[in-house]
């Protein structure tokens, strides 16, 4: 199983006449303010030596250029996104995208704890592996994640969906509210409520829409489909053993 | 918070000055004290090098006369000119004194504390802990952290959560009476009163209410009763109760353990013959260029790396 790589250039692929940005030159408020003004001119804007520090390329808005980070990044890489498409080419590091609502952000590596935090819209690609708490607490849009995901990924997931094409560690889908999560591989175990349904034919047809589109491969192992039971959306005394092993 | 870094160099060269610009990078996490343990890179089997704080407050001569004097009731003879460095405001002043060990380190240990306000850091045929209230470039600054040259060490910023901003309370410690074992600790424990009375039912010392220091002090004892480092960690990942992603060096490795939620992150890396860890991977590309691969170590694990050059000498003089 690997990437289609023409198919994932259409994403991320970088081109000769991008706009470079030395980040070694500013700090990171003038850098993203910089990123937002070559943004509306340039097609692609890439950034050189991000040297995995936090905080680059938050609250970009909808802009004609891609933005380009050409290295790992720090913490919460791409918060806030309201609309920008954003491309790492290494790994980040905690929260990236972090309560985005629009636009995208393709991670070439692979991403530490809580990709994705709260997120409300838009769509986050994970090319290598996703860490623990992917998903967290998101409220819509896509997560898809080529290869495993940590603990806890989709806790309290009010809505929007994971897709993850190689497994997942323990508690996946835990406490989770309206979100879906399609799982191919070994998972560790299953959250609190979390509970198995059958894949339907609509669903399939959907993956394998999206994951053309992310350039993503479909994986050797069939999906599976993870929601919430709904045994937590109302509290009943006779649920008190999943509500304390919560 | 707090930021924690080590360094294990394929050969003896800058270990200081390569962990002050690390440690630097992650200020944000812990603006109050750093610290430094080193390892130099010639053991002496029969010499100690000590690390001792006298109080602020405390007539820095006077003690250090006192303290010579002390270690001269033990038959611990000094093997150099004792150095002194006056630490930060009212942070009293800093000794380095070498000498042949005659005794238990125990023992010189108390001898040396007999001094009313001096407080020893670390002993150790290798090890020598500097640490100091301020960043890392300021503590490095006042005490020569950059021209010190050995084979492995590490480096932590505190944030102080559990107890004061304090000398004694920084990161890292010395596992006291243990000869070059030091730790520095990212979390803290909830089982600590619990594991300090059962341990002081062993008669095991410290030096302070910190938690981190227990944590050093229940891995020496382990490896003095002939665990290996591996073993020590493990174990620890189920008998400490908390928030734990700790370093613990000794002579010859640095070795790290997990809770079993890992949420205090720790990045590998492996550059050539070096293997450096850092909680926060923009620390490492501050030292390290952009080829850098990382890794997160993962939760509820131990992690040993050896330090190359050691188990070279040993192999040289096993070959003698």
């Amino acid at each position: 199983m690997s990437i289609d790589q023409t198919a994932a250039d259409r994403w991320v692929g970088l081109s000769d006449d991008a706009v470079h940005v030395d980040a070694d030159g500013f700090d990171v408020y003038e850098l993203n303010r910089t990123l937002r003004e070559l943004a509306q001119e340039s097609q692609q804007v890439a950034v050189d030596n991000p040297r995995a520090r936090h905080n680059l390329g938050i609250g970009l808005e909808v802009m004609r250029a891609e933005v380009h980070f050409l290295g790992s990044v720090g913490y919460y890489c791409g918060g806030f996104n309201a609309g920008a498409s954003i491309v790492v080419h290494g790994n980040a590091g905690w929260g990236v995208g972090e309560a985005m609502s629009e636009g995208r952000i393709v991670v070439r590596g692979s991403t530490a704890w809580s990709a994705g935090a709260g997120m409300r819209g838009g769509t986050i690609v994970i090319h290598g592996d996703g860490g623990p708490r992917t998903g967290i607490a998101m409220k819509g849009g896509d997560i898809f994640v080529a290869g495993s995901v940590g603990f806890l990924s989709g806790f309290m997931a009010h809505r929007g969906k994971i897709v993850v094409l190689n497994g997942a560690g323990e508690g996946l889908g835990a406490s989770m509210y309206e979100g879906r999560i399609f799982i191919s591989g070994a998972v560790g175990s299953l959250g609190a409520d979390a509970i198995e349904r059958p894949v339907e034919a609509g669903d399939t047809e959907e993956l394998v829409r999206d994951l053309a589109v992310a350039g993503l491969p479909w994986p050797d192992a069939p999906f599976r489909k993870i929601e919430a039971e709904g045994r937590l959306w109302y509290f009943d005394k006779h649920d008190g053993r999943i509500w304390r092993s919560i | 918070m707090c930021g924690q870094c080590g360094l294990i160099l394929e050969h003896a060269g800058p270990v200081g000055h390569l962990l002050r610009v690390t440690e630097g990078a992650m200020l944000h996490r812990g603006p109050d004290s750093t610290g430094f343990a080193l390892y130099g890179e010639e053991p002496h089997e029969d010499r100690v090098i000590i690390r001792a704080h006298a109080l602020g407050g405390v007539d820095a001569d006077e003690a250090l006369s006192s303290v010579v004097q002390g270690m001269k009731l033990v038959d611990a003879r000094l093997t150099g000119e004792p150095q002194a460095t006056a630490g930060g405001p009212d942070g009293g002043t800093f000794f380095r004194l070498t000498a042949e060990l005659a005794g238990s380190p125990a023992v010189l240990l108390e001898a040396i504390e007999a001094t009313e306000g001096v407080r020893v850091h670390s002993m150790g045929r290798r090890l020598e802990i500097v640490k100091d209230v301020g960043s890392a470039d300021e503590v490095a600054s006042r005490h020569g952290i950059d021209e010190f040259v050995g084979t492995h060490g590490m480096a932590h910023s505190r944030l102080a959560t559990e107890s004061t901003v304090d000398v004694e309370l920084s990161h890292p410690f010395w596992a006291r009476p243990f000869l070059d074992v030091a730790i520095t600790h990212n979390g803290q424990l909830t089982n600590y009163y619990k594991m300090r009375r059962l341990m002081s039912e062993r008669n095991l010392q410290f030096l302070t209410d910190n938690d981190s220091e227990l944590i050093a002090v229940y891995i020496a004892e382990q490896l003095a009763k002939g665990s290996s480092l591996h073993e020590a960690l493990l174990r620890s990942i189920t008998a400490l109760d908390g928030v734990f992603t700790y370093l613990l060096a000794t002579e010859s490795a640095i070795g790290c353990a997990t809770d079993r939620l890992a949420i205090k992150p720790l990045l590998v890396s492996r550059i050539d013959g070096t293997t450096a860890l850092a909680t926060e991977e923009q620390a490492l590309r501050r030292v390290f260029d952009a080829e850098l691969v990382t890794e997160y170590v993962r939760e509820g694990t131990a992690v040993v790396w050896d330090v190359p050059a050691v188990s070279d000498q040993a192999m040289e003089v096993g070959a003698r």
